[in-house]
């Protein structure tokens, strides 16, 4: 019987050949791991309790879905033990960080997504990354205690 | 039926999202109470809201001594938003001119972002790294978190079937 230690290092092994090669597709890189997990799509749909169905897991694992589902992949990550961030990427959920900063029709800036806020108008990514600043400060406030 | 390549919130989608809710008035044990209990929720939710209000102009003022601010890039950015939150500490920063009324919704909104966890995990990493998400995702967002608050706050029953 193979004990739980080695099995584990294999595993990992094994993850991290399949995790190696960045220009896997998320597809791939998902089709890989659930082999490796030894998971069928089914136990990957009951495992999730539903929230990931086997049908839509077959179509992201063949490049059939563009915009994958964050709550999905969240799911997924935590089924199988690996990072979010790394399914988001693949994904294509984030911009490159040198991509010019959109604009939309009416020429005001498109939605930034660095901060959770509740904003009235979109932020430009300088009024963003400021706010951000801003934040950090108030909670480095916080943190020393200071009153207002 | 579930549209692949349609971004705007699915039956799927709605349907975890409802159940995030629900998951959190259950833990505060909110079900059922009316007007739904919002400080009670966010308690039970470990999210705070900020006693400091994100306008105040002293703050306003020595941040920008501390950082260069010339353009007023900050009032500008200040003005345009009701509520932000520091996701990873789990604070909810409002505008304190913020109508009495909104308040419950734009608290619930701000919560979603934390709450969710396919939010709190993104906005972890993009508060402080310069990793940024495509704006019709960052849309989506939005629309996940208004929809949380609602559930929220209507106290929508969660069970579709």
């Amino acid at each position: 019987m193979e004990d739980a230690m080695s099995k584990k290092r294999s595993d990992e092994r094994e993850e991290s050949a399949a995790g190696k090669t960045p220009e896997q597709s998320l597809g791939e890189y998902l089709a890989n791991i659930r082999a490796v997990r030894k998971l069928t799509l089914r136990q990957v749909e009951e495992a999730t309790d539903g929230d990931v169905s086997n049908a839509y897991l077959s179509q992201l694992e063949t490049n059939k879905i563009s915009k994958p589902s964050p709550n999905v992949l969240h799911s997924l990550a935590k089924v199988y033990v690996v990072p979010y961030e790394t399914l988001m990427e693949k994904a294509g959920w984030f911009v490159p960080p040198a991509a010019p900063a959109e604009e939309l029709r009416s020429g005001k800036p498109a939605k930034h997504g660095r901060a959770a806020t509740f904003a009235t108008e979109n932020l430009t990514k300088e009024e963003e990354e400021k706010l951000l600043e801003y934040l950090a400060f108030l909670r480095s406030r916080r943190s020393r205690g200071e009153k207002t | 039926m579930r549209r692949p390549d349609d971004y705007s919130l699915d039956e799927y989608d709605l349907r975890r999202i409802r159940k995030e809710a629900e998951k959190c008035l259950r833990q505060a044990n909110a079900l059922g109470r009316f007007p739904t209990p919002v400080a009670d929720i966010m308690d039970a939710a470990r999210v705070t809201v900020a006693s400091e209000d994100l306008l105040d102009e002293g703050f306003v003022a020595q941040f920008r001594r501390s950082a260069a601010d010339a353009g007023r890039l900050l009032k500008r950015a200040i003005k345009k938003v009701l509520g932000i939150t520091d996701v990873f500490h789990r604070v909810v920063y409002l505008a304190r001119n913020l109508h009495v009324a909104k308040r419950p919704f734009i608290k619930l909104h701000e919560t979603g972002h934390a709450v969710l966890p396919w939010h709190r995990e993104v906005y972890a990493l993009t508060e402080d790294c310069e990793e940024t998400l495509r704006p019709d995702i960052a849309e989506q967002f939005e629309r996940e978190a208004s929809t949380f608050a609602a559930d929220v706050l209507f106290q929508v029953d969660a069970f579709f079937h």
